[in-house]
């Protein structure tokens, strides 16, 4: 039953993971079981492809709409301390930039990996994303970029957040096409990833999650 | 440093004929602002495009007839109760949709009048590229991305239709372009990949589009002109393919996607590469990074010819103007061959 549920989630199958669910509900798995041993692994395997160019991004967002077909369909059964996200994170575009569909895929990846996620869009001011970082005290800030001109907004949030007095309550990471390893470093961020995938391992790292 | 326009050069490159008298410089677009700033005057006529292209030293014009890109892309309302199109909805979700489409309207109001105004401004020795573009895109557009993509699962046939329609206005539109005296190349444009890959399955692609690039490169066979195909990021596993359906040359070789030494070596004489020099350091970089970089570019790749050289993508309006004439220049003074970097 579990293993429906997982191959649901790798296939994409959002129209008939939620019976699978309520079955394995029925039959006694518990959500934190079917969590974990189906829909985090599910997702695991999805993100293994999709990094290796096996699957591609309709897939993925057919992946998680199943995710949270799922989780929807479990909601009443969880109790809300049983279900702790191992990280909390924000993500968004910055100032005058306009792409979403990467920041969308990132989101997918955390969400999929125990993370809880606030997706603050795009075109996101630094004022905006100190805001959220003291409302919503997330472990990880996610900057994405499309542009070499608009990449540069990145440099001017980091350098507001840290006059803001907020650098050291959180971790920074930066990605997007134009993104490199060696304009992070320049910058100050804490982390660089090329890809979804490997965004969430390098979070993990930094959080010292395995 | 001037450079008589002679489009021979350019055809040699791109048919992977042996190495022409100096490696030809090549874009898919610059911004007006830097065209402006380069020839110190406004860009207003086609008159002073033709000086732009000549002056900075290409040896053709890249032309499109003028089409609604805003209908053929669903940035306009005009479909049933559908407001502004929603950047992830579109205006194509039903068969519905699609049947009240104003696709007629696209191709009735084509225009190609700059086809016929540019044969009295061609100077001697430069060609036309023909331009056409976006099967694909266009297509996912209209269903607003991410219902696309759920299109494709849910919808196969009604994304098959939307996209053979769109096909039909841009092949039909890149018909009449080449039909135009002085024709020297075709390039499409429709990007497929970013650096990490595929948007989608290249079982769709080989489905959906790849035959419309079937037949524009019979098209440009027929008409004895090479085929540039012009697509970001990363389809390394696609190529083969593309040179079998009639690409001549791929463009842009963004550095971060592939490596373009790498594919002189795989592909050297059956494919030209265009483009590669990296827009983060034309933007962000020094005039003596640029020199650097188009030097190493011409020792490494341009060696029996197959080589144009231009920006990773396109020249937009945040690059710096004395990059972007570096570039240029140190093309002109090194790229001639033999290469004796």
């Amino acid at each position: 039953m579990l293993e429906d549920i997982r191959n649901a989630i790798i296939k994409g199958n959002y129209k008939n993971i939620e019976q699978f669910v309520i079955n394995a509900i029925q039959n006694g798995y518990s959500p934190h079981d079917i969590i974990n041993n189906a829909l985090l692994k599910g997702m695991e395997e999805v993100g293994v492809k999709f990094k290796s160019g096996q699957v591609f991004i309709p897939e993925v967002l057919a992946s998680a709409k199943a995710m949270k077909t799922a989780m929807n369909t479990l909601r009443p059964y969880i109790k809300k301390e049983t279900v702790k996200p191992i990280g909390k994170f924000i993500i968004g575009a910055v100032k005058n930039d306009l792409h979403d569909i990467g920041t969308t895929l990132v989101a997918i990846m955390f969400e999929s990996n125990g993370f809880e996620v606030k997706h603050l869009g795009v075109d996101v001011s630094a004022e905006k994303f100190i805001e959220e970082i003291k409302q919503y005290s997330p472990d990880i800030v996610g900057l994405s970029a499309l542009l070499t001109t608009t990449m540069l907004n990145m440099k001017l949030t980091i350098q507001k957040i840290t006059e803001a007095g907020l650098r050291d309550k959180v971790k920074i990471m930066v990605g997007g096409a134009p993104v490199t390893q060696e304009f992070a470093d320049e910058i100050g961020a804490d982390g660089y990833a090329p890809d979804a995938v490997s965004a969430v391992e390098k979070a993990k790292a930094l959080l010292g999650i395995r | 440093m001037y450079c008589k326009p002679d489009f021979e050069r350019v055809r040699t490159a791109l048919l992977c004929l042996g190495e022409p008298d100096r490696v030809p410089l090549m874009e898919l677009g610059v911004d007006k602002r830097i065209k402006e700033v380069f020839l110190k005057k406004k860009i207003e006529t086609l008159k002073d495009e033709v000086e732009f292209w000549y002056t900075a030293g290409y040896d053709y014009i890249n032309l499109s007839a003028k089409y609604n890109i805003d209908l053929l892309s669903g940035k306009r309302q005009v479909v049933n109760k559908r407001a502004w199109a929603d950047e992830n909805i579109g205006v194509i979700s039903t068969e519905e949709d699609f049947e009240n489409y104003p696709f007629e309207e696209i191709e009735k109001t084509m225009d190609f009048s700059v086809f016929e105004e540019i044969q009295q401004l061609l100077p001697p020795g430069m060609k036309i590229i023909a331009r056409a573009a976006d099967i694909f895109t266009f297509s996912w557009q209209l269903f607003g991305f991410e219902n696309f993509c759920f299109a494709m699962f849910e919808k196969i046939e009604l994304v098959s239709r939307v996209m053979n329609r769109v096909g039909e206005i841009v092949f039909k539109m890149l018909e009449r372009e080449v039909s135009y005296p002085n024709i020297g190349a075709i390039w499409y444009s429709d990007d497929i990949a970013y650096v990490g890959g595929f948007m989608v399955s290249p079982e769709f692609l080989r489905t959906h589009l790849f035959p419309w690039i079937k037949k524009m490169g019979d098209l440009a066979k027929s008409k004895n002109i090479p085929l540039i195909y012009h697509t970001d990021g990363n389809i390394l596993p696609v190529i083969d393919e593309l040179i079998e359906l009639g690409i001549n040359a791929l463009h842009p070789i963004e550095p971060k996607a592939m490596d373009i030494r790498e594919l002189k070596k795989k592909y050297g004489g059956k494919l030209c590469l265009i483009g590669n020099v990296d827009v983060d350091i034309l933007c962000r970089g020094t005039p003596e990074d640029v020199e650097d970089l188009v030097k190493q570019l011409i020792r490494d790749v341009a060696p029996g010819g197959g080589l144009c050289i231009g920006s990773s993508n396109s020249v937009p309006n945040y690059v710096k103007v004395e990059n972007y004439k570096t570039m240029i220049e140190t093309v002109k003074k090194y790229g001639s061959y033999p290469i004796r970097i």
